[in-house]
């Protein structure tokens, strides 16, 4: 059914990438009205939510170039550079910088035609510890569905944006969880791809080698849109297969340290592995090679000591500059020694090798994102508990593809979700289990208010 | 370097980050690993050519 043009123009309508894209080939919306919309909805909740730090409302209006995303407003995480625009990171220490030129990942976006609408709330330099310490130059973002609550981060306003329809699609970076952990959050979808595909060149570096860009949407369905038109790719065709004869495999156990998911997370899992069973997957229970919680453990390690060698020279001439959080982080990975670092990257070698022979056996690995529903924003251990306590690194570590989707909403309507991982380059696999998944549930029909 | 005025913070923060290290699996053989991802991640893309750090 096409919605009527007007609607478009509402607030209480917000279309997906594939809704819009419909109605503007059908040439019942504009793309003018598309992004007028965007706009009004950033006017409206932008005060509250915090979660656009730079609009560059003129230059989404002029953008009048062709492509297969023409009319899809957008945002981006203000660590990449956009050509004029201010990139500070959310940081002191980069006040008053404007980029000179476009992160290549910005040029090809801009190819496709699809109106930048600005910058998007980060946490300091893309990290942090988990805890928020209300001390940087913007006020932290605030989760729609209760704005009590954190958004997920550090990619903060980037499902925000999405959930709220201000953008339509958004851009962040994700090292250990930064696009998947905002994507749980606020009930959107988060994909990595295989490390390369998408550049992080023009990004602000986090760690040197586990930093990777991804895109939030509202469906699985509008992320393979948006990656099919910036790389070519046909994961929108081979997403749409169906889940008949993939073989799932099922990690509940996040390992020792850790604690079990919280209960209405399982819950929900289970009602979602029941859904991908009747859709004819073939539902199995397995072991990574290392549990969750060793990678997590050689994640954080890995991760201190390369922020810190990254920003080693502002952390000793200007620490005073920097937020709590990032500064926490640095001068805990100046406590790294080296034998340590490489006792991670030995585990992260071994890991990765067995995740390809564990591969020989598997499509997809479905387990848990965040093992937390979204904390109180600020209150600890709650908020770094959320970020802290995942099964997110594994696919870190190993460079694994990975989407992380909404599976229902919990009593108190905050989004629930799951995580999928798969083989390097195998992301049609990941596709076709959470497309399915959306299209045989209608979890997508629900908005924040 | 870690500014001296974070030095007792830097010390609490490093014995937490010791600890979380020394849960780390150390009984590798003992022999040269294959290629480390962190080299791959910082000399450089093999399909792209680019060598940004080497």
């Amino acid at each position: 059914m096409i919605t009527p043009v007007h609607t478009y123009c509402m607030q209480s309508v917000i279309p997906t990438v594939a809704g819009a894209l419909t109605v503007m080939a059908e040439g019942s919306a504009r793309p003018e009205e598309i992004l007028e919309a965007c706009l009004t909805r950033i006017a409206a909740r932008n005060g509250t939510l915090h979660a656009v730090h730079y609009l560059d409302e003129a230059g989404a209006r002029a953008m009048h170039g062709t492509g297969p995303l023409t009319g899809i407003p957008w945002g981006i995480k203000d660590n990449f550079d956009v050509a004029g625009l201010p990139c500070i990171a959310n940081s002191r220490l980069r006040a008053g910088r404007i980029a000179a030129t476009d992160a290549p990942l910005v040029t090809m976006l801009r190819q496709t035609g699809a109106p930048l609408l600005g910058k998007l709330a980060t946490w300091e330099y893309g990290t942090g510890t988990g805890a928020e310490h209300f001390d940087l130059p913007n006020p932290p973002a605030r989760n729609p569905w209760d704005t009590a609550r954190f958004t997920g981060g550090s990619s903060t306003g980037a499902g925000v944006a999405v959930a709220t329809g201000m953008a339509l699609f958004a851009i962040g970076s994700d090292t250990t969880g930064s696009v998947r952990l905002p994507a749980a959050a606020t009930g959107c979808c988060g994909v990595l791809m295989t490390p390369g595909v998408l550049p992080m060149a023009g990004g602000l570096p986090n760690t040197y080698s586990m930093d990777r860009p991804g895109p939030i949407t509202w469906t699985a369905e509008d992320a393979a849109i948006v990656l099919d038109a910036v790389l070519g790719t046909q994961l929108r065709a081979a997403g749409s297969a169906g889940a008949k004869g993939l073989r799932v495999a099922v990690v509940r156990d996040p390992g020792p340290g850790l604690p079990a998911a919280q209960a209405e997370l399982a819950a929900a899992f289970e009602a979602g592995l029941s859904v991908l069973s009747r859709l004819g997957a073939r539902i199995t229970d397995a072991k990574l090679p290392w549990p969750a919680s060793t990678c997590l453990d050689a994640a954080r390690v890995i991760g201190a000591a390369e922020s810190a060698s990254i920003h080693e020279d502002e952390l000793h001439k200007t620490p005073e500059l920097m937020g709590a959080a990032l500064r926490d982080k640095l001068l805990a990975g100046m406590g790294v020694s080296a034998v340590d670092y490489l006792a991670a990257q030995r585990l992260r070698r071994a890991f990765t090798d067995a995740m390809e022979r564990f591969w020989d056996a598997h499509d997809v690995v479905l387990c848990f994102g965040t093992l937390h529903l979204p904390p109180r924003l600020g209150v600890e251990p709650e908020s770094s508990n959320y970020t802290m306590e995942t099964m997110l690194t594994p696919a870190s570590l190993a460079g694994l593809p990975a989407l992380v989707q909404c599976t229902g909403f919990s009593e108190t309507g905050l989004p629930l979700h799951w995580q999928m991982m798969t083989r390097q380059g195998n992301e049609a696999a990941m596709f076709r289990a959470a497309m399915a998944f959306e299209g045989a549930t209608d979890w997508r029909s629900r908005r924040p208010a | 370097m870690i500014p001296p005025q974070y030095a007792a913070r830097a010390a609490e923060l490093a014995k937490g980050i010791t600890i979380i290290a020394a849960r780390l699996p150390r009984d590798w053989p003992k022999e040269h690993p294959p290629a480390n991802p962190a080299c791959e991640a910082t000399t450089g893309s093999a399909k792209t050519g680019e060598q940004k750090y080497g």
